[in-house]
């Protein structure tokens, strides 16, 4: 399905555009169409992960790591590049759920919606980044730190989820039908408009629940998964600066390991 | 003028509200008072400027770490056009906060002229930072009143901001200790290890101490 020609607009104006859901209309969802280009949502993405990796590498130099001004550095291309490598690893799935349940949108417009969603989980950690970079200044705790960041990536992951549901919302939900108004006192009565109309609610609805369903667990496992394998994103202060941590356990065992440690002292 | 920016804040409604100057004004003397009295109450005047500076900063820097994600909050919920009047609301809050905390500042001079127990003193400090954040919340809500009734969404960032704004606040305030003197200790703008410790793992560690 092919977009009208976008009018060009800045990043900003974009951002905005996108954290206001002026994207997400039902007129232009339901034909397949987002009316705003890749690249643009790309840009977005790094810039705005940028932002928040600063903020988590702000940690190792708070607290005089290794080689600190580097775990900046990696900090700020690894939390962009955790996103978009976590879509390019979904997306051919999540497309073909996605197709499977009839979403209304094809290969661009999956990209671009999901994109969105990406846009608006890394905004509102954008927008949490200078409380994670005041907590950095004034916390020794690791584990701590490392807690506070998986919340604030839970927080942004519900919000993106909540662009997700309203996107898929809006797709399946039908128009209310006109009320009839030829009756023949010989016809066969036809079934309540009203009863019609709620069925075909409820069935929109569970289709647009599974969609959600399939892309949360798809891309929440592998996204964690990605965020573990990409460590460190903080910097441990008695660890050698390194820009990738060896394989070992998994994201939910290193969860596991800050509590104790938070707990356990 | 500022008795009746004072009124306006403590008995009107969102319209009503007293300019953003005066808000500043307010919170910031009334916050600055208490500090004033908390830190000089306890004989040393230095501690006494030092805490009055800190309040209203303490205030300040909590309302500057937590708007930016109020802001993508607001506009994520769809309320953007309300963003400016919430903001309003917010800085109405934290001038009564603030005003309330001056306010209290006779009852902290009383006590800690009349309570010896340290321990006593804190609890008392927490029960008086408890009432004047009421008394924010009060204005806060009659703020959003209107708010409410235009958009029920607005419920949503209203509680996200207080949770935000209390987890930020509750650390900044361990990082600007102390406020008022302790026995042994020099007189301090901030405590050496001000940014090493967390509030809430202190927190957990005499939680812990008092299971075991």
């Amino acid at each position: 399905m092919d977009t009208p020609a976008e009018p060009k607009q800045s990043p900003l104006v974009t951002l905005d555009h996108v954290l206001r859901g002026t994207f997400l209309q039902h007129d232009t969802l339901a034909r397949g169409q987002i009316g705003v280009p890749v690249p643009m949502l790309v840009r977005l993405c790094l810039a705005l992960g940028l932002l928040y990796g600063a903020a988590l590498g702000s940690y190792a130099a708070f607290r005089g790591a290794d080689q600190a001004w580097l775990q900046l550095v990696a900090s700020g291309v690894k939390v962009p590049l955790l996103f978009l490598l976590t879509l390019v690893v979904t997306f051919p799935s999540l497309y073909v759920f996605a197709a499977l349940q009839r979403l209304p949108l094809d290969v661009r417009g999956t990209l671009r919606l999901l994109l969105l969603a990406i846009v608006v989980h890394l905004a509102v950690i954008a927008s949490l980044g200078p409380v994670f970079a005041f907590f950095a200044a004034s916390t020794k705790s690791y584990a701590f730190m490392v807690l506070l960041n998986v919340a604030f990536f839970a927080v942004g992951g519900v919000l993106g989820f909540m662009v997700l549901r309203r996107a898929t919302r809006t797709m399946f939900t039908t128009p209310t039908p006109a009320t009839p108004t030829a009756t023949g006192t010989d016809a066969e009565p036809a079934p309540s408009p009203s009863l019609a109309h709620e069925s075909r609610h409820a069935r929109d609805g569970e289709q647009a629940r599974r969609v959600l369903r399939i892309w949360c667990l798809v891309y929440g496992v592998v996204g964690a998964q990605m965020g573990w394998l990409l460590r460190p994103f903080l910097g441990a202060p008695d660890l050698p600066f390194s820009w990738f941590r060896a394989r070992e356990d998994n994201f939910f065992v290193g969860v596991m390991h800050a509590l104790r440690a938070l707990f356990a002292g | 003028m500022i008795a009746l920016a004072m009124e306006r804040l403590l008995r009107g409604e969102a319209a009503d509200a007293p300019g953003r100057r005066d808000c500043v004004v307010l919170g910031v003397a009334g916050s600055a008072l208490l500090g004033a009295a908390l830190g000089g109450s306890s004989g040393q005047p230095w501690l006494g400027v030092f805490a009055a500076i800190k309040v209203p900063l303490l205030l300040l820097c909590s309302t500057a770490l937590c708007v930016p994600s109020f802001f993508v909050i607001n506009t994520l919920l769809g309320l953007r056009e309300d963003f400016s009047a919430a903001c309003r609301a917010l800085l109405a809050a934290q001038a009564t906060l603030g005003l309330a905390l001056g306010a209290l500042a006779p009852v902290t001079v009383f006590l800690t002229l009349s309570v010896g127990d340290p321990y006593l003193l804190t609890l008392f400090d927490a029960v008086l930072f408890a009432a004047a954040t009421w008394a924010g919340h009060q204005v806060l809500s009659r703020h959003y009143r209107p708010l409410l009734q235009r958009d029920a969404r607005h419920r949503y960032a209203l509680r996200a901001w207080i949770v935000l704004y209390a987890f930020a606040g509750m650390q900044l305030a361990w990082v600007l200790r102390p406020f008022r003197g302790t026995e042994g200790l020099p007189v301090q703008f901030l405590r050496p290890e001000a940014f090493e410790q967390n509030a809430y793992l202190v927190l957990i560690e005499h939680a812990l101490r008092l299971w075991q």
